[in-house]
């Protein structure tokens, strides 16, 4: 086997290990950055930024089913980094998420269980906020979110439990 | 709170927080970016070769200086230490270690020996001069100069020096450029040629400088007994298109400058002759040092001689020191040791106490020229263990064998931090030719923290090579960056306590270090183990598929194997998991590659072309047949004991939109199991998505096992097992 066959054949084991997560990680990422910025395109510039990260960095991962947890802590820090270049100032309803799904907000706005909901959300604790970006937005696995966590799945679990049943108690509280 | 609560509740989170998948156009658009990428091999954070970077050159002056504070780190219990770091996760480096092959650095006199560099004579050369000059009877003619961006060393032979004269440090003068870093210099004559060897270290970045230098060369006559070398004539040269070459081939060790207890001493220049040894020492305030009134206790050494006290001092500023030793080198030693043990220095009642110890290779022309390399190789100096910033990196075993390279270290020094996250930084080795190897897939990674020694880490990392090794010997580069400002450079995490509490989200979760420590570099020859190849097994048929093993690669820390069969269909029928077992262990596979398929047309290599993997013949003409190699971190330190590779499943990737018809046929058989799903998918102006909902299931079954028990009843999975017996 030549050079040029060894590389090439190399550079496909390594594509195709880093296409895997890739294709896993892609949507859940997208949709983390999506809720989070103002307009898709800063979606996918953080989204690719983060993916390039990953691709520089692949041969030094251990693969050892703790990519998650690797991934959103670049995620996390890409998020950090790009609030405090561009602070999210931008009211939600300003920013061209609307465009993005029209009938959610305009339900949001129309439906007021929907909108005190969403007040709820704002004003949990950050670390409550991350667990339903985790877990709503990006859709995550409770075993993955335990693992980006640091956590066990069944902790995990319980405290999106936990944290479902205070909401529907203070949206009955505020229909009482 | 009622279950149909909760449903609702998370039915009106979900609609609250609904945002779009990425547009199929972005996800493919950015995916294409990385195939362009990979056109070439991955290269992450490295443009050129590790020699090739003037920031090498810096790192290397700094193994230098950290060389001197090389510590003997006694005996090691390298088997509970490789036990206890893979127990959890590297079978096959822990069968190595209980087999007794790791080199345990710490236990051998001479742990990592350095490479033996040899001079290319193709790409390096040293730039022959041969010009001669006559000053009031003395003749001295310049032989040869060498630059690269590490050294420059110039020999030049004299003839009919007047008695009392000798060549005092040589002056270099730079033409448009200026070298960084003058880290010392070292001159040595031979008694016998006349012939002199000066070599100055120093940073000369040839991005900078360009490929060739124009400098001039001062050779001072000078009284060999005038402290300052005031110089009673100069010769004098101009040198024009002298060629710079990239990094520093040429290996030499002297060390600077060392600090201990916060008083930094230098050592400025060395000129061994045929009947004394002078030593220049300097201080630096600004940098640590202190003011150099008296040298109280010092010491040479060439090589493994005696150490001889100095016979005279003469202090040159106030922060230098020539320090005089009647001693020279008749056994044509070819290191040396000054040892600095006791200073006064200004400001300090007392006397500074050492020892301030400096190692330096005693430069021969053999080193320059490549004719002469022949000659016995410069001894090298074992360097096990590096410091930076306070920060030790200790090399404490390596293993080689015919796949790959793995290496066992120790940090201590840096802080200790109970709920760090892990390592971040660089991780790599290279090749004796500097190429970087990255792994062919093969690559592993652990720390974990020392019970009873807060701070200190050890870890184990190893990489496989693209190509079996054949050699009984390797040269090797081992290098480790501990750099913490940048988040994507990750070298390892530390366990994580299954009973940890989270960290909230918006606190990040702390790595190590804090900022750059340093790169710590590494070179060592070591000892491969080989490797036992396995060909053509018997073949295996469990549920209509008929699986065999044409070549399998077994070494004591790993096994590679070829796996070949037939797939059901012309799709892409994919291993999802497999393990190797033998009396003791089972592991699962790292990965694999596809190697041969008939459907995608990877077609198979021949031996003539000097494939490793060759596809047999008779396998070519089946219809669907698939060929991988599966990689597992399990290996056989002995061959005679039962080796079995067990293939659990085949399966295919399911598609982005499931056909109709094979949904219809997996609700029918999955009703039967108490299982029933909704398939929705979702297209918007952000693009569209799709998913899979249980709304019922059997008491206890998770979402994810669901999840399976569809992909099965889609006919997208074949269970097996397959168990082939590789060695019995």
């Amino acid at each position: 086997m030549d050079v040029d066959q060894t590389s090439a054949i190399n550079a496909t084991r390594n594509l195709a290990a880093f296409e895997r997560h890739y294709r896993q990680w892609v949507t859940p990422v997208y949709r983390y950055f999506r809720y989070r910025v103002t307009n898709k395109k800063e979606a996918e510039d953080l989204t690719s930024q983060v993916f390039l990260k990953v691709y520089e960095q692949l041969p030094n991962y251990n693969e050892k089913g703790q990519f998650p947890a690797w991934l959103f802590t670049i995620v996390r820090h890409q998020i950090a980094d790009h609030f405090r270049s561009d602070p999210p100032v931008v009211p939600l309803e300003d920013s061209d998420l609307k465009d993005d799904q029209p009938n959610v907000l305009e339900q949001a706005t129309q439906s007021d269980d929907l909108n005190r909901l969403n007040q709820l959300i704002h004003s949990l604790p950050e670390s409550e906020q991350e667990l339903i970006r985790l877990r709503f937005v990006a859709q995550l696995t409770y075993k993955d979110i335990a693992t980006i966590q640091g956590s066990t799945r069944d902790a995990i679990r319980k405290q999106v439990s936990r944290l479902l049943a205070r909401l529907q108690d203070q949206m009955e509280e505020d229909h009482a | 709170m009622h279950k149909t609560d909760q449903i609702e509740m998370e039915m009106k989170l979900r609609e609250i927080t609904r945002v779009n998948g990425p547009d199929q156009q972005f996800v493919e658009s950015l995916w294409q970016k990385f195939e362009q990428q990979e056109e070439t091999p991955m290269k992450p954070n490295k443009q050129r070769s590790l020699f090739a970077r003037p920031v090498f050159i810096i790192l290397a002056v700094a193994v230098l200086l950290v060389s001197a504070l090389f510590i003997g780190f006694g005996p090691k219990k390298v088997s509970a230490f490789i036990r206890d770091i893979f127990s959890s996760y590297d079978p096959g480096l822990q069968e190595v270690e209980e087999a007794g092959l790791v080199t345990d650095l710490g236990l051998l006199a001479e742990p990592a020996l350095l490479p033996e560099e040899e001079l290319s004579e193709e790409t390096h050369q040293i730039y022959p001069v041969g010009l001669s000059q006559t000053i009031e009877g003395n003749t001295l003619t310049l032989d040869w100069v060498y630059v690269d961006e590490g050294r420059l060393a110039l020999a030049y032979t004299t003839q009919e020096l007047q008695e009392g004269l000798t060549i005092g440090e040589p002056i270099l003068t730079f033409t448009g450029y200026s070298p960084k870093q003058q880290n010392g210099s070292i001159q040595s004559m031979d008694g016998e040629t006349n012939q002199t060897l000066y070599t100055s270290y120093q940073l000369i970045q040839m991005d900078a400088a360009g490929e060739f230098l124009n400098f001039s060369v001062n050779l001072p006559l000078v009284h060999p007994d005038d402290p300052n070398q005031a110089p009673v004539a100069q010769f004098h040269f101009d040198l024009e298109n002298v060629p710079l070459y990239r990094g520093f081939t040429v290996y030499l060790q002297q060390i600077h400058q060392v600090t201990l207890n916060g008083i930094s001493v230098q050592l400025k220049s060395v000129q061994i002759a045929p009947d004394f040894t002078d030593v220049v020492l300097c201080s630096d305030p600004a940098n640590g040092g202190v003011s150099l009134e008296a040298i109280q206790d010092a010491t040479f050494q060439f090589g493994e001689g005696p150490s001889t006290a100095f016979s005279s001092q003469n202090i040159l500023d106030g922060q230098c020191n020539r320090l005089r030793f009647n001693l020279n080198n008749s056994d044509k030693a070819t290191s040396a040791t000054f040892t600095l043990n006791a200073l006064a220095a200004t400001g300090s009642s007392d006397p500074l106490s050492g020892p301030w110890s400096f190692y330096m290779d005693i430069p021969t022309a053999a080193i320059f020229i490549a004719e002469e390399s022949a000659e016995p190789p410069v001894e090298a100096t074992p360097i096990a263990s590096q410091t930076e910033s306070d920060v030790t990196v200790t090399l404490d075993w390596v293993f080689v064998d015919a796949l790959r390279a793995a290496v066992g270290y120790t940090i201590t020094g840096l802080p200790d931090i109970p709920d760090s996250m892990g390592l971040l930084g660089i991780i790599y080795m290279n090749d004796a030719d500097g190429n970087t190897i990255w792994g062919s897939g093969i690559n592993s990674s652990e720390i974990n923290r020392v019970e009873g020694e807060p701070g200190v880490i050890q870890g184990t990392w190893s990489t496989g090579f693209t190509e079996p090794v054949l050699e009984n010997e390797i040269q090797l580069q081992w290098v480790i960056n501990l750099d913490g400002t940048d988040m994507s450079n990750y070298i390892a995490g530390f366990p994580i306590d299954p009973e940890a509490t989270p960290y909230a989200p918006g606190e990040y979760p702390p790595f190590q270090p804090e900022g750059n420590v340093g790169t710590f570099t590494f070179d060592f020859t070591a000892d491969v183990q080989p490797m036992t190849v396995i060909e053509n097994t018997p073949s295996v048929t469990v549920n209509g598929i008929q699986m065999f093993v044409p070549k399998a690669l077994v070494t004591p820390s790993m096994t590679r194997a070829m796996i070949c069969y037939e797939k059901p269909t012309e799709r892409d029928w994919w291993i999802r998991s497999a393990d190797l077992g033998n009396l003791k262990k089972q592991s699962d596979m790292i990965g694999g590659s596809v190697v041969y398929d008939t459907d995608f047309t990877l077609k198979p290599g021949t031996e003539a072309d000097g494939v490793l993997w060759v596809v047999p013949d008779d396998f070519q003409t089946v219809e669907h047949g698939r060929c991988l190699i599966l990689n597992f971190l399990q290996g056989q330190s002995n061959p005679s004991s039962p080796l079995i590779l067990t293939v659990d499943e085949l399966q295919i990737s399911p598609p982005e939109i499931f056909p109709e018809d094979e949904l219809a046929a997996a609700r029918e058989i999955l009703k039967a199991q108490g299982i029933e799903f909704d398939y929705y998918t979702t297209q918007g102006q952000g693009g569209g998505g799709g998913g899979i909902d249980f709304p019922v299931l059997p008491e206890g079954m998770t979402h994810e096992e669901a999840y399976w028990k569809f992909i099965e009843a889609m006919g997208y999975k074949f269970t097996g097992p397959w168990n082939i017996t590789l060695i019995e």
